[in-house]
C-alpha cells in the first residue's frame, strides 16, 4: 500500500459508514457524461445483448456490467466487489481521525428498524469490525463500551 | 369443484411478541397463475401489515413461530439470521 497517495484512499469517515451499513455509494465515481453516453446507447442499440460491447463506443466492461439487456427505464443495480485475498485487509484507508468522536459517532448511531431486539448485538459486531479494519485491538465504539467491559 | 388455493405469508418482527413491529417479509400467493410474477425483494419498502396481530385480524391464520433464541456462554453478541420468524397462510380462490 506504500505507494498510494493519503487522498486516493477511503476516508476514516467513509469506511466508519461502510462498517455500519455494509456499503458506500460514490455517486461522482463515475462522471455523468459518460453514464448518459451509455444509457444513450442502451437504449438505441438493436440487437442480442452481447452484441453491445461491439455496437457501443462508450461502455467499458470495467466501469458498467450490462452483459444483458435492461432495455431501460433505468433501475439497474449491480455491485461488484473485487478482494485482494492475498492482503490483511486491516488499515488500508486513510485512518486520520479514526478515533475522533464524530467518526465514533457514525457506528454508534448506525441502528435499523430491522435490527429488531438484537440492535445492540448488532452494535457490538460492528464496533468489532471496527477494530478489525482499523487495525486498533483497543478502540472501543461498542454499546456502553461493551467490548472493554466484557474483556476484563 | 373448489378453486381455493393457499397464500403464504412469512413475517420477521422486532421482537417476539406478535403485536411488535414487521421488519422483514415475503409472500407467496399459490393463487396466482403460474405465469405471474411472485412478490421480489425491493418490491415495497413497507410491510403489508405492521404485525401479525395485524395480519391475523385481516384472516391470515398462524401456522408457524420460531423458538426464541438461545445465547450460548461466550456468544451472547453474535448476531444471525432474523430470530422472530413467524409464517401465515390464508385460502383464497384462485386467480385464473
Amino acid at each position: 500500500m506504500g505507494s498510494v497517495e493519503r487522498e486516493h484512499l477511503l476516508t476514516a469517515s467513509q469506511m466508519a459508514h461502510f462498517v455500519t451499513d455494509g456499503f458506500l455509494m460514490l455517486e461522482r465515481l463515475v462522471p455523468p457524461a459518460l453514464n448518459e453516453a451509455v444509457y444513450a446507447d442502451e437504449r438505441s442499440l438493436e440487437g442480442a445483448g452481447y452484441q453491445f460491447w461491439h455496437q457501443s463506443e462508450a461502455v467499458h466492461h470495467g466501469i458498467w456490467h450490462c452483459a444483458q439487456p435492461n432495455r431501460t427505464e433505468r433501475t439497474r443495480y449491480v455491485f461488484k466487489l473485487r478482494l485482494r485475498p492475498g492482503q490483511v485487509q486491516r488499515g488500508l484507508f486513510n485512518t486520520e481521525g479514526y478515533d475522533s468522536e464524530e467518526v465514533g459517532a457514525i457506528i454508534r448511531r448506525g441502528y435499523q428498524r430491522w435490527q429488531g431486539n438484537e440492535a445492540r448485538l448488532d452494535h457490538v459486531q460492528r464496533a468489532r469490525l471496527w477494530r478489525y479494519v482499523t487495525g486498533d485491538d483497543s478502540i472501543d465504539v461498542s454499546f456502553e463500551g461493551a467490548l472493554t467491559r466484557m474483556a476484563r | 369443484m373448489s378453486t381455493l388455493r393457499q397464500q403464504v405469508l412469512i413475517m420477521y418482527l422486532a421482537t417476539s411478541a406478535l403485536a411488535s413491529p414487521t421488519v422483514a417479509w415475503a409472500l407467496y400467493d399459490g393463487a396466482s397463475p403460474a405465469r405471474a410474477r411472485q412478490m421480489q425483494t425491493g418490491d415495497s419498502p413497507e410491510p403489508p401489515y405492521a404485525s401479525v396481530l395485524e395480519a391475523m385480524r385481516d384472516g391470515w391464520n398462524l401456522f408457524h413461530m420460531a423458538a426464541l433464541p438461545t445465547y450460548l456462554p461466550g456468544h451472547e453478541h453474535e448476531t444471525g439470521h432474523l430470530p422472530y420468524e413467524y409464517a401465515l397462510e390464508r385460502k383464497v380462490e384462485a386467480d385464473g
